[in-house]
């Protein structure tokens, strides 16, 4: 049907109420001057039986109208196999787009290229639209299949790629100050709040920071990075909330977003759940030595029936924690017949879901299976973990293909702290300059505004040669449709209405 | 109502309707008065006898008595001297009138019925003229006997031309109560022809108030097609002609036989009742040839 909805398919549907009335008209009544109607009294005004199917103008419908159905359905689908390309569009989603200038910044800019792109676009082309965020910009402008490939961010990134169109709009003229990096620790009774504060500008900036309620002037040079290392003693009263607040007050620059960092500190509480015996007791271990890794003394393991636990190890059909906030982590057993598995270098083992946010970096596993012990066919050739930012809405994650089971991989395999890195990251804060916690050091890259300019041409999509072939529709069903709905015509339509 | 004079039929175009009249057909004429003539000759010889071969005033000479032959006739001095059986003839009357009247009603006019009741009137106008007698042309319409023109001459046939192109079918004839109208006017002895497509629910027993007259004549039936359907079955919107009245009919075959056989029984009862009358009955249609109408008015009509 979506294809009637052609205007050519529409024009000529609207040739069928024309081929109708044409048909009425043929079997109307013809008038005629007669010398007299002195012989026709006593014959009936109209046929008094119901009239007869006439073959040689009811069939006559019937085909017209077939033929004008099939043109309807037949039409589109010419038209429709104009080859085309596809026009994969990716727009810089980084905290550096959202930088405020007079023309709106770049953020407004983007989506005016994005309307100009569209614009562009001829009968037959597909306009992908994807959002990504540095550093993965070009990579995610390479991906699919595409005819044509453009990014739109702020700046234009080093290393261009010649399959890829970059259409920059920065903001040339404002400068941004923003808060790189915050971390910390407690230790010895006192809390240590570093703070990392980049400037873009070409003069050195005075920047005052408020941490932990206190005040302090910070000199970041021009195009340079200033540090600084605050330390109080840990007051309950202060700390109890367990959230640390740092951010600039005063201008900020461009960006707004990297002027104000909020870091959850509390330390993460780990349970695991009985029994820890075989398989089990592996994993647990595994999951203790990757937060030992990501978290160095910011975690802390509880009782499975402690209160406020964040994250809950368990397996697949093991006990749940009590408290809901707590993120659960399920070790499910490990597919037989699996051998050794190992992290798949370089670029995912498949292309990502569809149904997946772009965002999402798909790390692919490879297992190796045991001729020995596997039958048939793998259940899991290829599993995937799913690297991403786990956001606060997450309550369970699985984890399924165990790279430790029967192999002799070490326990600190790349997976694990991969892993576990996210689960802390999701409960303690999202690195970014987005209001959530940033825990280690950003790349400036990600904040501070580009000023590179370069326009849309039009001529990379006239230019390309399409990618995109004719999708080839079945035309007898359409044939069918259009004799059946024809016969229908003629039996719904009352006979003795028509002429 | 007199017409200029002309010494040809077709010398001259003005008032003459050539749709009417074609070229072919004025020339016809031109010939008709010799063409009668030889041809009533013949028929005084044929088997059938002519039922007033002529008045009772200019003696021409004896033939053999035929069976159906008036008795009255019958020279019995003959018969009498010689013992022979024969009749006498007469000259015909030179002074012989005839009285064309034709039925002006709308129902004349479509598929071609105004041409060709005008052709049959001028025929029988001509076929008047050529015995050397008197012609008057006259038009029944609304109930009336409306004079049209008359003639004595061969030469004013042109008179009669114009005057029938000049008329236009209108109305209704009215037969009922035209034709004893009519008949009022009628000179004894006349030759009465009367041009109709009988159209009409009037009695044809109205023709027998003629008779006892000496009337004698024809009666020309034009006849044209009821309906003309070139599609079996198609659905027509049929209007009168006359009344404007409006049916719609499907003209299936079993619905055009029967539309044929009431014409059919509608011309029989005119023509018994023209028979009985003494009128000769003439059914023409738009597609018969003049010549062969002027033929049949030669020899059958009196």
């Amino acid at each position: 049907m979506i294809a009637l909805a052609h205007p050519l398919a529409l024009l000529g549907l609207l040739a069928v109420p024309v081929v109708l009335w044409l048909h009425r008209r043929r079997r109307r009544a013809i008038p005629v001057e007669v010398p007299s109607l002195l012989f026709v009294e006593g014959e009936p005004e109209r046929p008094a039986a119901p009239e007869r199917f006439r073959l040689d103008v009811d069939a006559l419908l019937a085909a017209a109208a077939a033929a004008l159905l099939a043109l309807a359905a037949t039409a589109p689908r010419a038209l429709a196999g104009l080859p085309g390309r596809t026009v994969r569009v990716v727009v810089d989603q980084g905290p550096a787009m959202g930088a405020s200038d007079a023309g709106g910044g770049p953020a407004r800019r983007a989506e005016e290229v994005v309307r100009g792109i569209e614009e562009a676009l001829r009968p037959g082309d597909v306009l992908e639209v994807v959002q990504a965020a540095p550093p993965r910009l070009l990579e995610t402008a390479r991906r699919g299949t595409a005819a044509v490939r453009i990014l739109v961010s702020d700046r234009i990134p080093a290393g261009a790629d010649p399959t890829v169109h970059v259409v920059a709009v920065g903001t040339p003229v404002r400068t941004n100050v923003g808060i790189l990096a915050v971390d910390v620790e407690d230790r010895d009774g006192e809390r240590r709040v570093f703070v990392a504060v980049g400037n873009d500008r070409d003069v050195e900036a005075r920047v005052r920071l408020l941490a932990g309620g206190e005040a302090v002037e910070v000199a970041v040079p021009a195009r340079g990075v200033a540090s600084v290392e605050r330390r109080r003693p840990v007051a309950a009263a202060v700390d109890a909330a367990g959230v640390e607040e740092v951010r600039i007050d005063g201008d900020g620059g461009a960006v707004a977003a990297d002027d104000r960092v909020v870091l959850d500190v509390r330390p993460v509480l780990a349970a695991f759940a009985p029994p820890e015996t075989g398989l089990s007791g592996a994993h647990a271990d595994a999951v203790r030595r990757a937060l030992d890794a990501v978290a160095p003394g910011r975690w802390k393991e509880v009782p499975p029936d402690a209160a406020g636990i964040t994250l809950f190890v368990s397996t697949g059909a093991g006990p749940a924690p009590r408290s809901g906030d707590a993120l659960v982590l399920r070790l499910h057993p490990v597919p037989p017949g699996v051998a050794a598995a190992r992290r798949q270098p370089g670029a995912p083992v498949r292309p990502p879901d569809p149904d997946l946010a772009d965002d999402l970096d798909v790390t692919g596993v490879e297992l190796w299976y045991d001729p020995a012990v596997a039958r048939g066919a793998p259940p899991w050739p290829l599993a995937d973990v799913v690297r991403r930012d786990l956001g606060v809405v997450l309550r369970e994650a699985a984890f399924w293909p165990d790279p430790l089971a029967g192999t002799p991989a070490p326990v600190d395999h790349p997976i694990w702290p991969l892993f576990v890195e996210n689960l802390v990251a999701a409960r303690r804060g999202r690195a970014g300059a987005s209001g959530w916690g940033v825990a280690g050091t950003l790349d400036a890259y990600v904040t501070f505004p580009g000023h590179d300019t370069a326009a849309f041409d039009p001529a990379w999509i006239a230019a390309a040669p399409p990618d995109r072939r004719p999708r080839e529709r079945p035309l007898l069903p359409w044939l069918a449709s259009g004799a059946a709905a024809c016969l229908l015509l003629l039996w719904v339509v009352p006979r003795g209405r028509r002429r | 109502m007199s017409r200029p004079a002309a010494d040809h039929p077709g010398a001259g175009s003005i008032g003459l309707d050539r749709d009417l009249f074609p070229a072919s057909f004025l020339r016809l004429l031109a010939v008709a008065p010799g063409l009668v003539r030889r041809l009533r000759t013949g028929a005084a010889a044929g088997p059938a006898v002519a039922r007033s071969p002529g008045g009772p005033f200019l003696f021409r000479g004896h033939r053999e008595y035929r069976p159906g032959d008036d008795l009255r006739r019958v020279d019995w001095g003959v018969l009498a001297r010689h013992d022979r059986v024969v009749v006498r003839e007469f000259e015909a009357e030179r002074e012989a009138r005839s009285e064309v009247w034709f039925d002006g009603s709308a129902s004349t006019g479509p598929m071609g019925g105004r041409a060709a009741l005008a052709r049959a009137c001028a025929l029988a106008c001509a076929t008047g003229l050529a015995d050397g007698g008197r012609v008057r042309l006259g038009v029944l319409r609304g109930g009336e006997a409306l004079d049209l023109v008359a003639a004595d001459d061969p030469s004013r046939i042109r008179d009669v031309l114009v005057a029938l192109s000049e008329d236009r079918p209108a109305g209704r004839a009215e037969l009922a109560r035209a034709l004893p109208r009519l008949r009022v006017r009628m000179p004894a002895s006349a030759r009465f022809i009367l041009v109709s497509d009988l159209l009409s629910r009037a009695d044809p027993g109205a023709l027998h108030a003629f008779a006892g007259r000496g009337v004698a004549g024809a009666l020309l039936h034009l006849r044209v097609p009821p309906l003309w359907s070139p599609q079996p079955g198609g659905l027509w919107e049929a209007r009168d002609a006359e009344t404007g009245e409006v049916r719609t009919v499907r003209l299936t075959e079993e619905v055009a036989t029967r539309m044929a056989d009431r014409a059919h029984a509608h011309a029989e009862r005119w023509a018994r009742h023209a028979r009985d009358t003494g009128l000769a009955y003439l059914p023409f249609a738009p597609s018969t040839e003049p010549e062969a109408l002027l033929r049949r008015l030669a020899r059958e009509v009196p």
